[in-house]
């Protein structure tokens, strides 16, 4: 053991008198010649390997050292920094639905489907480069490339519900396989958290650099997959967290009460909305929350947790609200109907369509608003509430719409699709 | 010295079986498991017979009960509520008291209460504690014979029934003479199961002994303890004897009854898997353990053999294949006759009529074939060469040239071979341009039987093999079943192994020699021909045996598959052919 510390000893030439016995010359030699500047014990797993060291090649190592010589980008393994923005469900931690990208104002054609064994609930995520991330009930979760051909694929082994949580260097999403799965960008396996339920809803990433996740409960994990908090409710919950830019976590509960947890987990306020909330819920511009029930009312609250109004509609609502730049809320209820509905709760426009709305709409850079129905159809709505064109998909879309750079629209099928129309 | 002490020792034992020859003449009946005498074990017969039909059973409450009768008084319970009572009289006082089970919601108690004046006094026989994922229970208590009661409790849980049972001794302080548990449904070992406790001379003693009847499926294993100085012994003849007689059957019929030979052994299968705790998923426990110890099971490899062969005639070949690696495993080992069986069964499949085979090289050493694409196999051996298919021409590789076919995206690490270890198996993985390795468990060996003796050798064709590496990790397989082994960039385990059901998505782009990158199809090499497996398809496998296999010597040393899944490559023996269909 002495001798290895005085092999690997950066001051290895002033060493005692034993070491220059001939058997070991050459060693001492080479240590002395720079040749390794920095311990490294033999190992056989990670767990020989003190502090953060790992396990490689038979030796102890540091992990920047292994990711140097292996040229990883050091943020590609180590992305505990954390960015502080990410494409994910709704666009933002807002849930707004807005994008900064042109969808067709004219009827689109298709680009492309990507054919997965179940239906496709998610909505697909793009990430910087133009991959395109969802997954699929059929439990598998694939990358494909801008002209729908796979670029690597990942299975669960279970249903597959929430979007994709994108950063810089990570695709974060949970599984019905009762954990929440960070995979680099290349589809290889960064961590795996295991969480005590199924995790139905998609991951925000907070202004912390913190990924915020439900279950049980709500689920503070850091982008190295550590556990910062869980906070437990009741009952399991199914809306993805938004997050308020007063610092607070918003999530609403199945019996119905919306809650505002702060970013270490304290409860800030919770309010009982009556009927269960099944959607996520969104923050504007101004701090305004809303959220809809399963009463079918579309709610708006202050961020005391008081409630300012309540616009009904004819039945369920569980999309998420998603809020145009003036302020609109645009949102689909099972009645059947897409509402616009001013930041005062007045009724601006409504679009009935053939069958209930349980995607959420997202809205681009010109103000058109983009929304599945369960009548097979995708509609695009002007900010007046004129429909401009509606698509015929052949099954229920309830996969909100992603918005694409070049203007391409990704959203998944009840049939197993996953859709580009450009 | 010596002499002298043995002498007294010899004395000393005449004279103590001296004294045991008159004990035994005296007419005093041999003393159930250290129960007090009873009288003779002729009017203790006569006793039991005369009172089977009448011997009691106990009264069921309702959950909210917490009051319990005895005799004239009444047990208060301290916790929990009552789930049924037995009144009998314990201690032969010729007062009654009782046996009480109660339940709350994380134990279950068995006690036995006493009145005493007005009061009533109780005692603790047993417990056990509740999984927090099962919900009331229900309970049924009654009197065996005139020394046993039987305690059956049930729970529902989420993963299905759990019941335990107690055998209970009537005495002043009742004691369990065996506690079984019958656990609920695992991935392994679905059969229903139901058990069902009752007395009878089984050997004939005059004493009663206890049979636990099993019934699992449709097979009836009755397993019993006999009633012998000393205590209960388990007949060490069940459940094997039971098993073995159904193994021979489904033997027997093999040829005359195809289906039901296979429905019969794949019953013993079953049967062998819920009760013996070799199998590893066993779901019956005998006080406390788990599982029978049921060794080397000569009727379960009889059986697996039968229902290897039945599924070979039916065309099912990755079944078979599947049955054949539980085959291989220690617990149960066949005999030379079971396996001509299986050879001769493989050999007789009903092949692809189509697949053909033409010889394209030559090799004294074992090759690595892996194509490198459609049109070129890359043959790594003595003199590693590409070979074009469609001219046959053949290029030298120098060592930088070839790749180890199962490595990951980044090209930094590889797969060298699997090793079955203590552990279980374990894939052995490095860096390309490296000697060190690190292990990676694929299959962790089974239930807590300990390693006697250290093993590591390389795993066996039946056995688990890696066919390749996607993004998400390593893609094995073992007969039907295929498994994602999670890793992380620098290829150590992210996460519990994902087993993939028949047909659902693989992870891709997957880079191995036996595996297509969509991970569609894969080969499984055997000795006597080839299983493509269309996992898109379902699953199917397709039995791959040229008509003129046997006329190329030697053993099925390497194969490949080619990226569009179209052929297959392989290394009979010296020689290097190109399989088609």
């Amino acid at each position: 053991m002495t001798m290895d510390r005085r092999w690997y000893s950066p001051g290895a030439l002033r060493c005692s008198p034993q070491l220059l016995l001939a058997p070991a010359l050459l060693l001492v030699v080479a240590a002395c010649s720079g040749a390794r500047s920095r311990p490294s014990t033999p190992c056989m797993s990670d767990a020989e390997c003190r502090a953060d060291r790992i396990c490689h090649e038979g030796r102890c190592r540091f992990v920047e050292e292994v990711l140097a010589e292996l040229a990883v980008p050091p943020d590609a393994a180590e992305p505990g920094a954390g960015p502080r923005s990410a494409n994910g469900f709704m666009g933002d931690a807002a849930h707004t639905g807005r994008s900064e990208n042109r969808g067709p104002s004219a009827s689109p054609s298709p680009a492309w489907t990507y054919q997965t064994g179940a239906r496709v609930f998610a909505s697909p995520v793009v990430g910087g480069d133009g991959t395109v991330y969802v997954g699929s009930l059929d439990g598998q979760f694939v990358a494909l490339n801008p002209d729908g051909s796979l670029k690597w694929r990942y299975s669960a082994g279970q249903k597959i519900y929430p979007s994709a949580l994108v950063t810089g260097t990570s695709v974060i999403f949970g599984t019905h396989q009762q954990e929440l799965v960070s995979l680099s960008l290349e589809g290889q396996p960064r961590w795996k958290l295991p969480l005590q339920d199924l995790v139905d809803a998609s991951a925000t990433l907070g202004p912390d650099g913190k990924v915020y996740v439900v279950a049980n409960g709500a689920y503070a994990v850091d982008l190295l997959g550590r556990l910062h908090w869980h906070k437990p409710t009741a009952d399991h919950v199914r809306t993805a967290p938004v997050i308020h830019p007063a610092g607070l976590v918003v999530i609403g509960t199945t019996e119905g009460s919306l809650v505002a947890l702060r970013l270490d987990g304290s409860v800030a306020w919770e309010v009982a909305l009556g009927g269960a909330i099944e959607g996520a819920a969104s923050v504007d511009d101004g701090g305004r929350i809303y959220t809809g029930t399963g009463r079918g009312e579309i709610v708006q609250l202050d961020q005391a947790g008081s409630v300012r109004w309540r616009f009904k509609t004819g039945d369920e609502v569980r999309a998420t609200p998603a809020i145009a730049r003036d302020g609109t809320v645009i949102v689909g209820s099972y009645d059947g109907s897409v509402y616009a509905i001013s930041p005062t709760g007045a009724l601006r426009w409504k679009v009935a369509t053939g069958g209930r709305v349980r995607a959420s709409a997202r809205i681009d850079a010109d103000g058109r608003i983009y929304v599945g129905s369960q009548d097979n159809f995708l509609y695009c709505i002007d900010p007046s509430g004129s429909v401009l064109w509606r698509y015929n998909v052949g099954q229920d879309v309830d996969s909100t719409v992603e918005i694409g750079s070049d203007g391409t629209l990704y959203f998944g099928s009840d049939d197993g699709g996953v859709h580009a129309l450009r | 010295m010596n002499v002298y002490r043995s002498q007294r020792w010899g004395a000393a034992l005449v004279m103590f079986l001296a004294g045991g020859l008159v004990g035994g003449c005296s007419g005093r009946k041999q003393v159930p498991f250290g129960l007090q005498d009873a009288g003779a074990p002729t009017e203790l017969a006569v006793e039991a017979e005369a009172s089977a039909a009448e011997l009691p059973v106990g009264t069921a409450f309702e959950p909210d009960q917490v009051e319990v009768p005895v005799a004239e008084s009444t047990l208060v319970l301290q916790a929990g509520y009552a789930l049924a009572a037995l009144q009998l009289d314990l201690d032969g006082n010729e007062s009654i008291d009782a046996l009480v089970v109660s339940a709350d919601p994380q134990e279950v108690r068995l006690q036995a209460a006493y009145p005493r004046g007005l009061d009533v006094t109780a005692r603790k026989i047993d417990s056990f504690l509740v999984p927090s994922h099962c919900g009331e229970p229900a309970a049924e208590i009654r009197q065996l014979s005139a020394a046993l009661v039987g305690v059956r409790v049930e729970h529902a849980c989420e993963t299905g029934k759990r019941t335990n049972f107690w055998l209970i001794t009537i005495e002043a302080q009742p004691r369990i003479r065996e506690r079984i548990t019958v656990l609920p449904p695992n991935d392994r070992s679905t059969a229903a199961i139901d058990l069902d406790l009752r007395v009878e001379d089984r050997d004939a003693d005059g004493y009663d002994d206890v049979v636990a009847n099993v019934r699992i499926g449709e097979i009836d294993i009755p397993l019993a303890w006999l009633n012998r100085p000393g205590g209960f012994a388990r007949d060490l003849s069940q459940p094997e004897g039971t098993l073995r007689e159904l193994a021979d059957a489904a033997w027997e019929s093999l040829d005359s009854d195809l289906a039901g030979a296979k429905k019969r052994a794949l019953a013993v299968v079953d049967a062998f898997v819920a009760l013996c705790r070799e199998s590893g998923a066993a779901r019956i426990g005998l006080s406390g353990t788990h599982g029978l110890q049921c060794q080397q099971s000569p009727a379960a490899a009889r059986a697996v053999s039968v229902a290897i062969a039945a599924a070979i005639r039916r065309g099912n070949f990755v079944r078979a294949l599947e049955l054949q690696r539980w085959w291989e495993g220690t617990a149960a080992q066949p005999s030379p006759e079971e396996r001509e069986l299986v050879q001769a069964a493989w050999r007789k499949a009903k092949a692809k009529t189509t697949a053909t085979w033409r010889a394209i090289d030559s090799e004294g050493s074992r090759a690595h074939l892996y194509f490198r694409d459609a049109d070129t196999l890359v043959v790594d051996g003595r003199a590693p060469r590409a070979i074009q298919l469609s001219s046959g021409s053949k290029t030298r590789l120098s060592e930088s040239d070839i790749l180890p076919p199962v490595r990951d995206p980044e090209g930094r690490y590889a797969v060298r071979t699997v090793r079955v270890t203590c552990v279980g198996f374990e894939a052995e993985v490095g860096p390309i341009r490296s000697k060190q390795t690190h292990r990676i468990p694929i299959d962790r060996r089974a239930g807590n039987v300990p390693c006697k003796t250290p093993i590591d050798r390389p795993a066996s064709v039946f056995e688990w093999a890696v066919l390749g590496w996607a993004p998400q990790g390593l893609v094995a397989a073992s007969g039907d079943l295929l498994r994602v082994v999670p890793l992380n960039a620098f290829a150590k385990p992210a996460g519990r192994p994902i087993d993939l059901s028949a047909g659902s998505p693989l992870p891709a782009p997957i880079r191995g020699a036996r595996i297509t990158a969509d991970g569609s199809r894969y080969v499984i090499p055997h000795a006597e021909g080839v299983v493509v497996r269309d996992w898109r398809g379902g699953g199917a496998g397709l039995w791959l045996r040229p008509a003129d296999w046997d006329t190329v010597p030697g053993e099925l040393r390497s194969v490949a598959i080619s990226p569009d899944g179209q052929r297959v490559a392989v290394q009979k023996g010296n020689e290097i052919r190109l399989l088609s269909w």
